[in-house]
């Protein structure tokens, strides 16, 4: 075979501008909340480049007061939002089609705390904060299986209705409200603090999810992005002070109301739920049993009208 | 070091000049250990009446606009419910609160869901001033459900009317108004006695926090202000505003000074506390506003409330030093004077001690002790010096004496000398003279007056014998100084 060089010089400087003019894939996700560490392995993927090695091009979107999450996801200002397993199972059992393209959590973050130090399964009738954003599945399945008759009070955000005393119990999460009331000097006792995992309630919390059609057309991307995202946070596990600089600067840039001190432990407790209580190890998968075990408790207590299965929910 | 110590042991004046200034020394540090505590104490004492006039002012001041704030509302609140039926008149009565309160920035009349059952699920009739006018909407909907809000939540499930945590203004979008606010609410109710909704009024805390932070009492002093849950609501450091609690550096490095201080804030007390903070111990006063609960502490780093007492304390040991030195100084100089006598005493005894017994020059004496010593000294010395050239003279003619003797001394040796001489250098051959001049004695004594004693014979044989004799001794004398003559060379 004879070669001739200036046409390989020349078909090696057309490979290089083709490769250099294809464009990444363009992927919009929207995050649960404001910029936190509960997203640390997003940003990471994207700042150290996993997603573009992935072919990605992504977007990282926070929603706020006006503009939630799903309500992006349904006029398709986002090709992927990230929410709890049981609102997907609540969704879908509405015949919305999600399909989970990755899981971070494998634990529940879930807490219910009380004032006064009262003991919170005493706390029948009473008023108890939960999340207008969030439906707080689990605080209403404990509340049905212990017929606790709570008197609901959804709230936006913060914890200033708990410190007010205007209720007497607020849902939390172990990342967040949990260390934030610490931060306001609210003393809590062990006895006064409801931890669903400990008591039968450990389901999985956040995972990604598109829509079905989204799902049937892209999933490609959608396994690229999964991939580069589990990259991401175990790279955040590894150098978690790096990773905490990076997820301080989606703070600062998106102003939100936190601090360093707050992403510190938050950005901790994230990776300790990350770990799979049997496994011992970072799963990132969505566990068949949980998610049967999950739409039994959300059907029992009449929250969906019928059971969703892993298949439904992954997508298979 | 070693020669300053063995000069000040040499010298009585210098020691005394020490002594004189260690006791001084002590009785100034007496003194002023009692001057600085009682100075500690007063300057302490002023600062906790400015601290806490300058709290009371600033909480006074604020206190009385948050106060024409509330009176505002509980006026318009019974105009609300007198009108409760007539959910327009709701935007008539917002533009009203808004007009007739220039502090107020807005107005929410909020009802529950469907309370107007014509109006559905959200009516909440929001009265703006946007800073040309007075502009009104009706500002729940899907995206923005009021129900689920703290200001509207709060006082209708408390029942009264509440102070709302300052907020900054998320406006739509995420765009973030740099501006701090903060809404008194109070319930409405209907006529019988039910609570319907909320009455909500906006203040701008942005005078607030600016008065705040104006207040100043010391050069390093700054203010902070907490809201309900430990936020800095004001604080220097603006990247704490509202991000940031008292309590968010103690959940990474616990300090047990700091969460106490937060407590106490927290729960309304007033008071006074100690601690770091960036590493310089500060004293911060507190006090919580009446109605709010907020709480507002004024932080005085201890270099600023002792600054004066330094000062005091500085000049105070500078100027305790400069005279302890300017004491030893003129000590040395008044007690050298005054020991130059003595000095000269010793002077002149030490001429003494080498023998020079001769009298002082002519000098001024002193009329004190050392003039006493003087006088003495000198009577001493020319008694020595009398005693001195009486026992000179004695003692010459004691060496004179001495001489005397020692020359007959010397003779009688010299005589014993040559005896001994003529003794050793007699020879044998005077015996014979000596025993026939005997021997012619003897005849003489045993035959004296007898007739056939030859007295002329006799005679003659002694007179030969002792010449012979004689010559013979002639001999030994010349012998022995000839032999005298051969010792001393």
């Amino acid at each position: 075979m004879v070669y001739h060089k200036p046409s390989i010089i020349a078909l090696t400087f057309i490979l290089w501008l083709t490769a250099g003019s294809a464009k990444a894939e363009q992927f919009i996700f929207t995050t649960a909340w404001t910029a936190q560490a509960e997203f640390a392995g997003y940003y990471i993927a994207k700042e150290k480049g996993f997603y573009k090695q992935a072919g990605l091009d992504i977007v990282i979107q926070h929603p706020s007061l006006t503009s939630s999450a799903f309500h992006r996801l349904q006029t398709a200002q986002t090709n992927a939002i990230m929410m709890s397993m049981m609102s997907a199972i609540d969704f879908i059992s509405q015949g919305i089609p999600l399909v989970n393209i990755f899981q971070d959590s494998m634990n529940s973050s879930n807490i219910l705390v009380t004032r006064w130090d009262t003991d919170p399964m005493k706390l029948k009738g009473k008023k108890v904060a939960i999340f207008n954003s969030d439906p707080s599945y689990m605080a209403m399945i404990m509340n049905h299986r212990e017929k606790m008759n709570f008197n609901w009070v959804r709230f936006t955000s913060n914890i200033n209705l708990f410190l007010s005393g205007a209720v007497d119990a607020m849902m939390a999460l172990s990342y967040n409200e949990f260390y934030q009331l610490q931060q306001a000097g609210f003393k809590m006792t062990e006895g006064s603090i409801y931890r669903f995992s400990e008591h039968g309630y450990n389901i999985q919390e956040n995972g990604v999810y598109v829509m079905r059609d989204y799902y049937l057309s892209h999933r490609d991307a959608c396994r690229r992005f999964a991939e580069a995202t589990r990259k991401g946070w175990e790279w955040a596990a590894a150098h978690p002070d790096e990773a905490l600089e990076i997820v301080m600067k989606y703070v600062r840039h998106n102003n939100s109301p936190t601090n360093f001190v707050m992403q510190k432990l938050m950005l901790k407790e994230i990776l300790r739920l990350q770990i799979d209580r049997d496994s011992k190890r970072r799963e990132f998968r969505v566990r068949p049993d949980m998610v049967e075990k999950a739409s039994q408790m959300l059907f029992e207590s009449g929250m969906i009208k019928r059971r969703v299965t892993y298949k439904e929910l992954t997508g298979q | 070091m070693k020669e300053i110590f063995t000069a000040i042991r040499s010298s009585l004046s210098a020691r005394l000049s020490l002594a004189v200034v260690l006791f001084v020394a002590v009785i100034f540090v007496g003194a002023f250990s009692i001057m600085f505590t009682e100075a500690q104490d007063i300057i302490k004492e002023e600062a906790w009446g400015k601290a806490s006039q300058t709290l009371d002012g600033t909480v006074l001041h604020i206190d009385n606009t948050l106060r024409r704030v509330e009176v505002a509302s509980d006026n318009m609140l019974r105009v609300i419910e007198r009108n409760l039926e007539k959910p327009d008149s709701m935007f008539t009565v917002g533009k009203q609160v808004l007009a007739n309160n220039r502090e107020l920035t807005g107005c929410s009349i909020s009802f529950d869901p469907f309370y107007y059952k014509e109006k559905g699920r959200y009516f909440s009739a929001y009265a703006y001033n946007d800073g040309d006018s007075i502009l009104t909407e009706q500002e729940g909907t899907d995206n923005y459900q009021y129900h689920c809000m703290d200001w509207y939540l709060i006082p209708k499930l408390l029942d009264r009317p509440y102070w709302i945590e300052p907020f900054m203004e998320d406006a739509t979008e995420g765009i973030i108004v740099k501006d701090i606010f903060s809404s008194y609410s109070r319930p409405i109710h209907d006529a019988k006695g039910n609570s319907v909704g909320t009455f909500s009024v906006d203040i701008r805390l942005s005078w607030f926090t600016q008065t705040i932070a104006k207040v100043k009492p010391y050069p390093h002093s700054f203010c902070v202000m907490l809201g309900k849950g430990g936020s800095y609501l004001v604080h220097p450091d603006t990247t704490k505003l509202f991000y940031e609690t008292i309590f968010t550096r103690t959940l990474e490095k616990p300090d047990s000074l700091k969460t106490a201080l937060g407590t106490s804030m927290l729960a309304g007390e007033s008071g006074h506390k100690m601690l770091d903070y960036d590493g310089e111990p500060c004293h911060v006063f507190y006090k919580p506003f009446k109605n709010t609960g907020w709480s507002v502490a004024i932080v005085i780093p201890e270099r600023d409330i002792y600054a004066p007492y330094q000062r005091l304390r500085s000049y105070t040991l500078w100027i305790s030093a400069a005279g302890l030195l300017l004491l030893l100084f003129f000590s040395l100089i008044i007690i050298r004077h005054s020991m130059k006598p003595l000095q000269q005493l010793a002077e002149a005894t030490h001429r003494i001690a080498e023998g020079d017994f001769s009298a002082t020059e002519a000098r001024r004496l002193r009329t004190d002790e050392i003039g006493q010593l003087q006088r003495s000294f000198t009577k001493m010395q020319q008694s020595l010096d009398t005693y001195t050239h009486e026992l000179r003279s004695e003692t010459t003619t004691l060496e004179k004496r001495n001489q005397e003797l020692l020359e007959a001394y010397e003779r009688a040796k010299e005589d014993e000398r040559m005896k001994t001489a003529i003794l050793h250098k007699m020879p044998d051959k005077m015996a014979v003279p000596v025993a026939e001049i005997s021997t012619t004695a003897k005849q003489v004594c045993d035959h004296l007056g007898e007739q056939t004693l030859d007295i002329k014979k006799a005679t003659k044989t002694m007179r030969d014998n002792a010449d012979q004799i004689t010559v013979l001794l002639d001999e030994m004398i010349r012998a022995a100084q000839e032999e005298r003559r051969q010792t001393h060379g």
